[in-house]
């Protein structure tokens, strides 16, 4: 099963406890579904035109506040086995629905500020202060060739690392097939 | 009324972090023959004990780094039913698990920890044994065939299976 047009989608829309975005519905064979790809490509309108993800937001750390947005160009391809999570999914019986679902984990970039600092999502992300000390009166807006200028290499190098990622079925990893 | 088949695909940012993300996971698994459950019968009591030999299949669970994942939630899926778990248990702190299988098929196994997890499908025979000569299936995932393409290599020295991912 594919989908024929790209989509764009606000992953944002709701709050934390939001449910799933609904993408798109098929009809499809009964079956067990257990695999999934996609790939996200540049948007062709709308306010992420011309970038495959682009990201907005306020980031807040010791009170220091910076409304951010990122406009990233590189590529991603995800190819995924099962959705690993408290329910199985992607198994569809005749005459009823079934979900796949793809997760991005945007705790690697951004790290968690929930865990201690020391933990792994944190010392491997990002985080805060790299992207903040490119602001300007609290804004940042950057595109990819402006963080590839500006940002210290190795903080450059580590966003390409931690691009591929992001895409999850559930708790299950992905191969990223663009960037790796 | 009858409802609409259908698939749906849906979207999911990471609801709560896990601990370790940066770490890919990985499994060994093993066979492990003639396993045998009771021995003799009793007398007085009404107690009757069966003896039975069977194929038990080990699971070795690790991420990349090497570290086992120990005390990981286990769920294992029989051929017949991929939604209702036949065994489910722990890791131990080898990251090893032992099930076995009452039938044969792909028998699915689920290893979760701290956000992280994985699904992996294991073939078995007739006889309880995974399945020596298994092919990847062209209808799956080239990252699928590779988790099966190792079952088959690992399978036949005994070992049986093994997948890891690289993450990092």
């Amino acid at each position: 099963m594919a989908l024929e047009e790209p989509t764009t989608v606000d992953l944002a829309a709701g709050d934390e406890a939001a449910d799933p975005i609904l993408v798109p519905a098929l009809e499809a064979p009964a079956g067990q579904y257990n695999a999934l790809s996609w790939k996200m490509v540049p948007a062709a309108i709308g306010p992420s035109a011309d970038y495959p993800l682009l990201l907005q937001g306020t980031a807040t750390k010791d009170g220091e506040t910076v409304d951010f947005t990122l406009k990233l160009s590189p590529t991603l391809g995800f190819v995924c086995g099962d959705f690993v999570g408290d329910e199985r999914k992607g198994i569809l019986a005749a005459g009823e629905e079934a979900d796949l679902e793809a997760t991005f984990h945007f705790d690697h970039l951004f790290g968690d500020g929930e865990a201690p600092p020391d933990d792994d999502i944190n010392t491997g992300a990002l985080g805060f202060d790299p992207p903040a000390a490119l602001a300007s009166d609290g804004v940042l807006e950057a595109d990819s060739d402006r963080l590839e200028a500006d940002l210290d290499p190795a903080d450059y190098a580590k966003l390409l690392e931690i691009l591929p990622s992001l895409g999850h079925v559930g708790e299950g990893h992905c191969d990223e097939t663009e960037l790796n | 009324m009858a409802r609409s088949q259908g698939q749906r695909t849906s979207l999911k940012k990471h609801p709560r972090p896990g601990s370790p993300w940066m770490r890919g996971l990985g499994a060994v698994g093993g066979l492990i023959a003639g396993v045998t459950v009771g021995t003799a019968a009793a007398w007085g009591h009404g107690v009757d004990i069966q003896s039975r030999s069977s194929q038990v299949i080990e699971i070795q669970a690790a991420y990349d780094s090497g570290e086992p994942m120990a005390t990981a939630q286990v769920r294992v899926y029989a051929p017949d039913d991929p939604e209702t778990p036949r065994f489910m248990g722990q890791t131990d702190e080898q990251g090893r698990y032992q099930f076995a299988p009452d039938g044969p098929g792909d028998w699915e196994v689920a290893v979760r920890q701290a956000g992280h997890g994985e699904i992996t499908v294991i073939p078995v025979t007739e006889a309880g044994a995974i399945a020596p000569t298994y092919q990847a299936d062209s209808g799956l995932s080239p990252l699928q065939r590779g988790l099966m393409a190792g079952a088959v290599t690992w399978g036949c020295v005994g070992t049986a299976l093994y997948f890891r991912r690289s993450k990092r």
